[in-house]
């Protein structure tokens, strides 16, 4: 066949240069590079609306916006914290590190990869382009509720097509790490063998896989509702609005722990190398991984305890959220163990690591009060629970994402990032986000809810200390975007391939040269004569 | 994966094969669980009224299908490079295709191209006249390195 | 680099001071005028004492390793990673102070939950966004809205500062009026999207939602004013829904229902 001469014989073509490069890339390290790069801006983006929300709240009364839009500020604030910062940057982890950790070339489905990062893009500006709508955005939170969001403008069935195709792009990258960590690994490298990233994004990508499309039906559901006369959610027409309730949640309690599980891998990766002692316990961090995954498929209606469930429900939900913490104790144990006896040093990833644990702690322990009903009742829907998930998703998800770009930027550019700046970075953002979320703790003990653009005089103090916290952390992010920048331009120090003082004990990636090569995927394989899997 | 097999009457080959961790039949037990897992969740929302939930999960079930699929396809194929006292020889196999390339020993040159700038591919090039040939693209670098040597000293030692 | 910082620490002390002169902000959950307010004060103080004992050990050891385990101090790491025992100690103790947490968890839940035995009902309706407050035993009803000072002082760019106006936000032109040491059965829904009906000083919050009909209940022992807000995002008024509760003696509250009896009759005359 002569396509397949084509096909095996070599041509002295370079890849498209520019910015068709980045279009056409099947590449997994330009695919990383895009993920982060995108994750970065959103991030600036989702920032912003943060800011907004700080600032109309830095005195009671309004000053800045009007009440409709600080909910839209709210709602998008959210979305796209979740789906275009955090989960990107983990997505942007899985694509540079999976494969040289399991000595893969590539992923294993390097043109879907393309695709599903290049969904991201399209889905975001689709999400931000409702704020212009008819109506504005969609203001009802990002959990959606019907039948608040029912009432949104022309803005309503753009958003849902854009949480569809964030939804798409996540589905696509789970299952090209399933399909990758599966069928690529090197000869040797067993699953228990495999770097706990690799073990906390496939766990990761399966809890994906299994909730995506409960939250793909939940919105189609509240379409339909809207402009189809169905009543799914309708109590007028025999619907039931918590039934939507359960679907989010279904999908939202996963969804927290995906953000946070490929953290656990990052932390268990850093830890180790700058206590120059191996990972504690690395089989029950695999197993108290897995119990994770598994409970957060079992606890979604502790989010809604005020909904009205009947008791032994809300018992049930009680007792099976507070197991949760038992694995993650384990975790928390386990790092601990590792540091104990180790040879410590300091180094940004460190710091950042170090900033993880203190702040997930804090967050883990004003979740286990929350896991209570009865307290609950009290902290439910009010600041208390925004101090909590900020504490865990910021200080754990975010902080974690910090530790690893700076852990493998070296790697990446094979340039020594700036360390003072690093580490001025990671002080100004732990210092900022005490300041702007601990009191938030106190403004939800002292009665004020969440999600409202106004409040009463009491609350002042402490969101006034809040806003200022704000701004440190967000302007702090700057400087993260320097010293990144400084390192891709090469302006630094050269390193060697093991960066890390003892570095190649504790990961293949360390062997390889810094920066990493390219390698590339089967192009040279004649694909069309290949059969089905029989 | 290169398995290197030793001189047999005056002839040394080499098989590259790509990574392959997964059996065709654990692929199908490893769908067959997650379509349990998701027929059970979606099938429990469809009870409570929420059927628009199944097809997307049964959508999701055909994607993971396809993406096991293709990956079990890719990587069955294998390149076999054989060296004789007068050739060098690629058989490149993706299951039922198969292509050849024959060059003269004596004239033979293997590259390593270096990506030139970031985000190039390396390429191990093996040919002789212009016309060349990519070999063990599937390969990670230090294979890639490790198979060039072990080329190379066979080329070079006779003739 | 620390002289940045301490600048930057001097400043947000600085800025913590100049608030706390202000101040009239609390630090922890009110203990209200009920049975309920208090078990879940208790609760939730029991709740912290055991995270900040766990927290004293996770960070006293995560500090320790810090201080003691530095590479200057300790150069040469421990090569272990593996101990069985202490694993499975650390997963039997946390287990045993969940259920520690759990019993008086169930039992608070399970008096929380009862709303038998009332002695009388008042069905809670919300509204975008104001509640209507209905006594089936009194026939009386009413919707209770923001107050008039608030609502001018909470517009956008308004000539009103809300420092001058009492109880911002906290205000309403009619407040729900009860009599204390009565057991009261709040009967929670909605006449529109979901809503949350929550008064911090009797602890719990229900979902108001429409299509149910959620239930909570108060037995208030002392006469005061209380007030709340809605607790769930219900659109763009929702931060302008306040709830103030009246408590006053049995006579008192006999007084109130005749005058507001009194007032329907002329009203409707």
């Amino acid at each position: 066949m002569a396509t397949v001469a084509e096909h095996g014989e070599h041509h002295e073509s370079s890849p498209p240069k520019g910015w068709l490069r980045w279009v056409t890339t099947t590449n997994h390290k330009d695919i990383g590079t895009l993920y982060l790069t995108f994750a970065l801006i959103m991030f600036f983006v989702g920032g912003a609306m943060a800011l907004v929300i700080r600032a109309e709240l830095y005195k009671p009364g309004l000053q800045l916006v009007d009440p409709h839009f600080f909910n839209q500020m709210v709602t998008l604030h959210a979305l796209i914290m979740v789906f275009g910062a955090v989960m990107p940057a983990f997505a942007g982890f899985a694509n540079w590190m999976i494969p040289p950790m399991i000595g893969a070339p590539d992923m294993a489905l390097p043109r879907l990869n393309n695709w599903s990062f290049w969904l991201l893009p399209f889905a975001a500006l689709l999400l931000s382009s409702t704020l212009f709508m008819d109506g504005g955005a969609v203001a009802a939170g990002w959990t959606l509720y019907p039948p608040l969001v029912l009432q949104t403008g022309n803005a309503l069935p753009f958003t849902i097509f854009s949480v569809h195709l964030l939804g798409l792009s996540s589905i696509l990258a789970s299952i090209n790490i399933i399909v990758t960590i599966f069928n690529l690994r090197a000869p040797g490298m067993t699953m228990m063998k495999m770097p706990m990233f690799c073990w906390t994004w496939l766990i990761t990508a399966f809890l994906l896989i299994m909730v995506m499309p409960v939250l793909a039906g939940a919105v189609t559901m509240l379409l339909t509702d809207k402009y189809f006369q169905t009543s799914f959610f309708n109590p007028a027409g025999g619907g039931d609005p918590v039934l939507f309730q359960h679907l989010f949640w279904f999908f939202g309690h996963p969804e927290v722990y995906i953000i946070i599980l490929p953290a656990f891998g990052i932390i268990s990766h850093v830890i180790p190398t700058f206590a120059r002692k191996p990972l504690f316990g690395k089989n029950s961090m695999v197993y108290a991984t897995a119990v994770i995954g598994f409970l957060s498929f079992i606890v979604w209606s502790h989010h809604q305890y005020t909904v009205g469930m009947p008791v032994p429900a809300e018992l049930y939900f009680m007792y099976s959220t507070m197991l949760i913490a038992v694995p993650t104790g384990v975790k928390v144990f386990n790092w601990l163990a590792t540091m104990w006896k180790g040879s410590l040093t300091f180094e940004t990833p460190m710091l950042n690591a170090l900033g993880f644990l203190i702040l997930f702690v804090i967050g883990g322990f004003t979740g286990i009060m929350m896991s209570q009903v009865p307290a609950d009742l009290y902290y439910h829907d009010n600041y208390f629970i925004v101090a909590h998930f900020h504490y865990t998703l910021v200080g754990g998800g975010v902080f974690a994402i910090f530790a690893g770009i700076y852990y493998w930027l070296p790697k990446w550019t094979g340039i020594m990032y700036d360390e003072r700046l690093g580490k001025l970075h990671f002080w100004l953002s732990f210092l900022g986000f005490n300041v702007l979320f601990f009191p938030q703790h106190f403004l939800g003990l002292a009665g004020m809810p969440r999600r409202i653009p106004d409040y009463a005089l009491q609350f002042t103090e402490f969101n006034q200390i809040s806003t200022v916290g704000a701004f440190i952390f967000g302007f702090a992010q700057l400087l993260l975007v320097y010293v990144v920048y400084q390192a891709i331009r090469g302006v630094g120090e050269r390193v060697n391939s093991e960066v890390w003082e003892g570095a190649k004990s504790h990961g293949l990636e360390w062997n390889l040269p810094s920066p990493m090569p390219y390698h590339h995927s089967f192009e040279g394989i004649d694909i069309q004569k290949a059969i089905a899997c029989e | 994966m290169i398995v290197h097999q030793g001189s047999k009457f005056e002839q040394q080959c080499w098989i590259l094969l790509p990574n392959a961790s997964l059996t065709c039949h654990q692929a199908k037990v490893l769908l067959g669980a997650v379509g349990v897992g998701m027929a059970l969740i979606s099938g429990g929302f469809a009870w409570a009224g929420a059927w628009p939930v199944l097809p997307f999960a049964g959508i999701e079930l055909g994607l993971l299908g396809w993406g096991l699929s293709w990956s079990l396809r890719q990587s069955a194929g294998r390149e076999v490079i054989t060296v004789n006292p007068v050739a060098i020889r690629i058989e490149r196999t993706a299951n039922r295709g198969r292509v050849c390339y024959e060059f003269h020993r004596a004239w033979v040159r293997i590259d390593w191209q270096k990506p030139k700038t970031l985000g190039e591919p390396s390429r191990l090039l093996l040919g002789s006249h212009g016309r060349r040939v990519e070999i063990g693209a599937f390969l990670i670098e230090e294979e890639k390195a490790a198979l060039l040597k072990s080329l190379r000293q066979v080329l070079s030692s006779s003739s | 680099m620390s002289l940045h910082l301490i600048r930057l620490l001097l400043a947000v002390v600085l800025s913590l001071q100049a608030l706390a002169a202000q101040a009239d902000y609390r630090l922890n959950i009110p203990v209200g005028p009920t049975e309920t307010s208090r078990a879940i004060y208790d609760f939730h103080m029991y709740a912290i004492w055991v995270c900040v004992a766990i927290g004293i050990v996770v960070f006293g050891v995560m500090f320790y390793s810090i201080i003691h385990f530095r590479k200057s101090k300790h150069p040469v790491p421990a090569g272990f990673h593996e101990n069985t025992v202490l694993e499975i100690v650390w997963t039997v103790i946390p287990v045993l102070i969940l259920v520690g947490l759990a019993v008086p968890a169930t039992k608070a839940l399970i008096r929380i939950e009862d709303t038998s035995g009332a002695e009388m009902t008042i069905k809670v309706t919300a509204y975008q966004w104001k509640w209507h407050y209905e006594y089936p035993e009194e026939g009386i009803q009413f919707f209770s809205s923001l107050d008039e000072a608030s609502d001018r002082a909470r517009q956008l760019g308004s000539d009103l500062a809300p420092e001058k106006v009492a109880n911002y936000l906290l205000e309403v032109d009619h407040p729900l009026v009860v009599p204390i040491n009565k057991r009261i059965r709040f009967l929670i829904t909605s006449a529109d999207v979901i809503h949350a009906w929550w008064v911090p000083a009797f602890g719990w919050k229900k979902d108001a939602i429409p299509g149910y009909v959620n239930a909570g209940w108060v037995t208030i022992e002392k006469p005061g004013i209380y007030r709340g807000q809605c607790t769930e995002l219900c659109g763009r008024d929702h931060a302008y829904m306040p709830i103030v509760v009246k408590a006053v003696t049995e006579e008192e509250y006999k007084s109130w229902v005749a005058q507001w009896k009194q007032r329907q009759e002329t009203l409707e005359e």
